[in-house]
């Protein structure tokens, strides 16, 4: 089994101009938000980079590689409703993306926002009406379990297990769609 | 033709940057490895060299680390559904003692490796192994043809086909190995050698167990509610005591059902001190009044050694069909592995296992991964589980190829051992 682990680093750089913008518009269009998409990108780069050495080409190409890693940061992300640092912070990477206005409206140009609120709406209409309606209380107007648990009737346990799974569900089609 | 983007130039130039560093950048100094007495150092070098130090590696500065250079694939193996690959890497110190590391697949395709290396020191017992990956885990290597390892209170035992005429073994237990240890070794005239461990005070900090007790780990398997199975190892004080799932009950939308191991379903104080019996409706399904505000109906069921208890009304009381319908959901399978429910299936439930003599507690939440942070806990980063929360006296951690969220009650060296040992191995294929 032949691992990249002494891969040049150049390849690494051939992967990132072959595939940064397919990246940072696979979140835009995910979240509909460049700030995020950027702050998703740095993270899915550095992440690859830190695990490029266990990178194994019998398993796949460096894009399919690249965007399952993608797709872990998406998912953590939709659970967490953060994005995650510990690969930058690994690398000692900054941080936080702090986007200038030129990359923001460029980011923005890579795709119809339009779209990113279709495939949104499409994918919520996909859930159980409950486990939607359970996910746009807590993620779209941001309550709290026990005022999404008030607001439906149920208890905040399932609540909570309602929101989680459908951001699972969300995180699984967004998946198969890439 | 996409324009450039200001945000992606900077990045891959700060990318770069990591992936050539300049060698005031090198993540750390590295120190040639001693060849003798160094297999903890070795130990160490790997680990970090595998885990932390990657970025330094892939800009092929320093003399490149012998110990990481064309490992051999050796055996794999599942564990919870993570692929462990047991390898052998050459040794500095010449071919013949190759070192031995145990890798394994992370959520995000990092890769984790500890290793062991024989050394002039361990090289006075006939063949050293030592402690790596989990506490509870041995590697090593020396083991002749048709020898066997008997060791009666090993999980597994995986010894590999012959290698430069050595072949390589690995025990998993049910404990922690928190002391000098011997492997008893069968020799095939059926008389006994022993391979020695080496001793906990020359493990690298990472991978002792200070804080863990000398109470044992131990393997069940419980059935869960739909019908799938969960192998579990973990602290083996815990014992199945029940299940949270919620049903539709008609008129109060969703109700919380409490599934209950060695609670007798006719005694109403198991629904309320003040229950009063409302209707016997035969087959063990009871109709309880209890003085619950807002809440007052009661539904028990017996399922043999299991009782159910769900809310059924609020107004008046239910009528038998209705109730019934309810009964008719919480019926099932029941034995001391756990309850199947026949003919419903819940999204999502959580499973209890508590010590019947302290508050300590797991709670298995099946189909969920809420990970949501309690007041005062943060995020650490784990060798075994990702991500885990911590907070006082508590953990939590999701198992995403079992679906199910680990969540620790108790006090803090029940929460370690927890964090420590929980295995989880969910047979979905169970379901019904």
């Amino acid at each position: 089994m032949k691992k990249s682990r002494l891969a040049d680093p150049d390849d690494f750089e051939r992967l990132y101009d072959a595939t940064a913008h397919s990246v940072v518009r696979y979140f835009l269009l995910r979240t509909g938000s460049a700030d995020l998409a950027a702050d998703l990108t740095a993270e899915t780069f550095a992440s690859a980079l830190g695990s490029w050495g266990s990178y194994d080409p019998a398993k796949g190409s460096p894009e399919q590689w690249l965007f399952g890693i993608a797709r872990n940061q998406l998912t953590r992300f939709l659970r967490r409703r953060r994005v995650d640092s510990t690969a930058r912070k690994r690398l000692g990477m900054r941080l936080h993306v702090d986007l200038d206005s030129e990359s923001r409206e460029r980011i923005e140009d890579l795709v119809d926002l339009r779209e990113a609120v279709g495939l949104l709406e499409a994918a919520l209409e996909a859930l159980s009406p409950k486990v939607a309606q359970a996910v746009k209380l807590r993620v779209g107007l941001d309550l709290s379990y026990a005022d999404v648990a008030a607001e439906l009737g149920i208890s905040e346990t399932a609540a909570r297990a309602r929101v989680s799974r459908g951001l699972t569900q969300l995180a699984e089609r967004f998946e198969e769609e890439s | 033709m996409s324009r450039q983007i200001p945000f992606l130039d900077d990045l891959k130039q700060e990318l770069m940057e990591h992936a050539h560093p300049s060698p005031s950048l090198s993540l750390r100094p590295r120190r040639p490895l001693r060849l003798s007495g160094a297999w903890v150092a070795a130990a160490v070098f790997v680990v970090t060299l595998l885990v932390g130090g990657l970025t330094w590696f892939l800009a092929g500065g320093g003399p490149p680390p012998p110990a990481a250079e064309s490992p051999i694939l050796l055996d794999s193996f599942s564990w919870g559904d993570v692929v462990y690959e047991f390898r052998a890497y050459p040794n500095s110190q010449g071919p013949e003692a190759p070192c031995v590391g145990l890798e394994y697949d992370l959520e995000t395709g990092s890769r984790r490796a500890t290793m062991a290396c024989p050394t002039e020191a361990s090289e006075e017992l006939e063949y050293a192994s030592h402690v790596q990956a989990y506490p509870w885990t041995l590697v090593g290597y020396g083991l002749e043809a048709d020898e066997t390892i008997a060791v009666g209170d090993a999980i597994r035992v995986i010894i590999t086909e012959e290698i430069d005429e050595r072949r390589f073994f690995l025990i998993q237990f049910g404990r922690p190995v928190s002391e000098s240890f011997q492997v008893p070794v069968t020799r095939p005239d059926g008389t006994t050698r022993f391979i020695a461990v080496a001793s906990p005070d020359d493990l690298p900090p990472s991978t002792t167990t200070s804080s863990a007790d000398p109470a044992t780990l131990s393997a069940n398997t419980l059935d869960l509610l739909d019908g799938s199975r969960l192998e579990f190892v973990g602290p083996s004080e815990v014992e199945l005591t029940g299940y949270l799932f919620t049903i539709d009950v008609p008129g109060i939308q969703s109700s919380n059902v409490e599934l209950a191991r060695g609670v007798d379903p006719a005694d109403p104080a198991a629904v309320d001190e003040a229950a009063v019996l409302e209707a016997n409706l035969g087959n063990g399904i009871r109709l309880w009044r209890a003085d619950r505000e807002g809440q007052p109906f009661y539904l028990s069921v017996d399922l043999g050694g299991w009782g159910a208890f769900s809310h059924v009304g609020n107004e008046t009381a239910p009528d038998t069909e209705l109730l019934l319908s309810v009964a008719a959901q919480l019926s099932g399978e029941a034995s001391d592995d756990g309850v199947v429910l026949e003919d419903y299936s819940p999204e999502f439930f959580t499973t209890y296992l508590s010590d019947p003599s302290t508050e300590n507690q797991i709670h298995l939440g099946v189909n969920q991964c809420v990970r949501e942070l309690i007041p005062g806990a943060t995020v650490v980063e784990d060798a075994t589980y990702g991500e885990v929360i911590r907070g006082d006296g508590y953990a939590s951690w999701c198992d995403q190829d079992a679906d199910v969220e680990v969540m620790v009650h108790g006090d803090e060296q029940f929460v370690e051992r927890a964090v420590s040992g929980v295995t989880l191995n969910r047979d979905q294929a169970a379901h019904t």
